[in-house]
């Protein structure tokens, strides 16, 4: 499910004197099995430009190409597209609506119109995949789940419809720390094991930092910066400009050079950073 | 989609009328409906289309943005006519087909009544057009205060009006996210009969009403933190005085409303 973006540019009630430019002319490549970092200040328009993967929103100029079909184009299929391209909004679990978290569940694959015992099965998938237990959870109302259960139920719904590219908007926003590494573990995991396309927006450069393999930095709605992490939080200054920062370590490690350390200037996880002072001082770690 | 809807029909600006107190506003407003009503015969609705025509040139609107706020009454105007002039009778006939009579009378009843909604309108949208929701709610507070001797809850309902208004483009901006959300998993809100349609919007109400009852019950506790307890000793930030411009502008309703009566009695 390759995913080409071409000059794409969307603006908000156009022609009106609320319009306003969210996106202007971007294009980026996303080939299979990537995992994607999208990161940007608040207003930079990551959220706009994912709702366009999956065709919740379509372009205003340029194209967007998944899988080789333009998405505007007719007859492209949205429910299709929709079945191969899932979107996870931030606090997805103010969606969830019915009365037991497996009918919840349910409802993506419903919607893509399963068989009953296919349903059953794509929901049991699921729920094994965030975590979730199928005979006691499941039967329970999604009203009744604590903050960071209700968020994996959500993701189970998406999941359920076995997507082969998934977007997550700020999958990690507003829980505990415990709950925020559970959920980047679990994403990790569906990332490696199912060999899922990740993109993940967020402005928490930790999060990006630990998982993604490349990251896609926007400043008001246009490409400001791409590479692999490392490319990227070398340049902590041009980060900081447009109101981001970077990941503990490479902050670590940005310090130490300043004092003097004699260490890489490109390492940005506090691993490497730690593995660096340990070989300056002549140990290795497992010592 | 959701985006384009304004609320309400304010248009801001920095106008005489826009700068009127809301008391002032929605008193001369009742005295304009008195004035409308009191207009015996069709000729006679020029006073209040002067009227109407003078205070929208003042507050700068446009006579399209008037016009509109008739065009949802469309319907029960021409039925007023329709009915008014089939079925009120009268002595000289006009026209006499089969059953179908139209006389005089009838035909100047149809007119009377059509024009007396038509104004009605007309004058109370300039009220809205101009005073926003906020200051309008502010001037119905203080215009209600005497009802407070008989323990009517003036306060409270003023502050529901505004948190109302308030919540509405949060809750539209709510539904367009949570109507995103159903897309990406699938649903479809546009195809189907109007029953499947309806049962489409299961997935959509249900997490907009527990949103807006979390969001109730967070705004009650912030309110809460803040020691609001309703009116009693309450001062504002706001505090709305009468203006000389005030004043002019109920010496001209008022002349206008006499010189309605006076019309009135001479004819």
């Amino acid at each position: 499910m390759p995913i080409q973006v071409e000059n794409l540019s969307h603006t908000y009630m156009p022609g009106s004197p609320f319009s306003s430019v969210a996106i202007h002319n971007l294009s980026l490549t996303i080939a299979d099995g990537e995992f994607i970092g999208i990161l940007g200040h608040t207003g930079s328009g990551k959220t706009t430009f994912v709702q366009h993967l999956n065709g919740l929103l379509m372009p205003a100029e340029g194209r967007v190409v998944v899988n080789g079909t333009d998405i505007a184009a007719k007859g492209a299929g949205l429910r299709e597209l929709r079945k191969q391209v899932g979107l996870v909004f931030q606090y997805p679990e103010y969606q969830l609506f019915e009365e037991t978290v497996i009918k919840d569940i349910a409802f993506g694959p419903k919607n893509i119109g399963c068989t009953k015992e296919e349903i059953d099965e794509r929901v049991r998938w699921a729920c094994e995949q965030v975590g979730i237990d199928y005979e006691t959870t499941g039967k329970a109302s999604p009203f009744e789940l604590s903050g960071g259960q209700m968020r994996r139920v959500a993701i189970a719904g998406v999941l359920a419809m076995r997507p082969k590219v998934l977007i997550l908007d700020e999958p990690t926003a507003g829980l505990d720390p415990e709950g925020r590494r559970s959920i980047l573990q679990m994403i990790q995991k569906l990332h490696k094991e199912n060999n899922l396309t990740v993109i993940m927006v967020s402005h928490n450069m930790d999060d990006i930092a630990a998982l993604a393999t490349r990251l896609i930095v926007m400043n008001k709605g246009t490409l400001e910066m791409e590479g692999t992490p490392r490319e990227i939080f070398k340049q902590a200054k041009r980060l900081k400009k447009i109101g981001l920062g970077v990941p503990q370590g490479a902050q670590l490690a940005q310090r130490l050079i300043q004092e003097g350390c004699d260490i890489p200037d490109d390492l940005y996880t506090l691993e490497e950073v730690c593995d660096a002072i340990l070989k300056l001082r002549g140990v290795s770690r497992d010592v | 989609m959701f985006k384009d809807i304004t609320l309400g029909q304010y248009m801001p600006g920095n106008t005489v009328v826009h700068r009127l107190d809301p008391r002032t506003k929605i008193l001369l407003t009742i005295v304009y409906i008195a004035m409308v009503f009191t207009v015996d015969s069709p000729v006679f609705y020029v006073i209040p289309a002067v009227y109407v025509y003078l205070t929208a040139r003042l507050a700068g609107l446009k006579l399209g943005q008037l016009i509109k706020s008739i065009k949802p009454l469309r319907i029960l105007l021409i039925l007023t006519f329709i009915l008014n002039v089939f079925f009120s009778g009268g002595q000289t006939v006009l026209v006499q087909w089969k059953f179908i009579t139209i006389s005089r009378e009838g035909l100047l009843l149809a007119v009377h009544f059509s024009l007396r909604l038509i104004f009605l309108v007309l004058g109370t949208s300039i009220l809205t057009l101009t005073t926003s929701p906020v200051a309008l709610s502010d001037g119905i507070e203080i215009l209600m205060a005497p009802l407070k001797k008989v323990r009517f809850p003036v306060h409270e309902l003023a502050m529901m009006m505004t948190i109302a208004l308030r919540f509405i483009p949060t809750l539209i901006e709510e539904t367009d996210k949570i109507m995103k959300a159903q897309k990406a998993r699938g649903a479809d809100f546009e195809s189907g009969n109007l029953i499947a349609r309806a049962k489409a919007m299961t997935p959509l109400l249900v997490p907009l009403f527990v949103s807006a009852f979390r969001r109730a019950g967070e705004l009650a506790m912030a309110m809460e933190a803040r020691c609001h307890h309703g009116g009693e000793g309450r001062t504002r930030l706001r505090v709305l005085r009468f203006t000389r411009e005030d004043g002019r502008a109920f010496i001209v309703s008022f002349g206008m409303l006499l010189l309605l009566i006076a019309t009135n009695i001479l004819w």
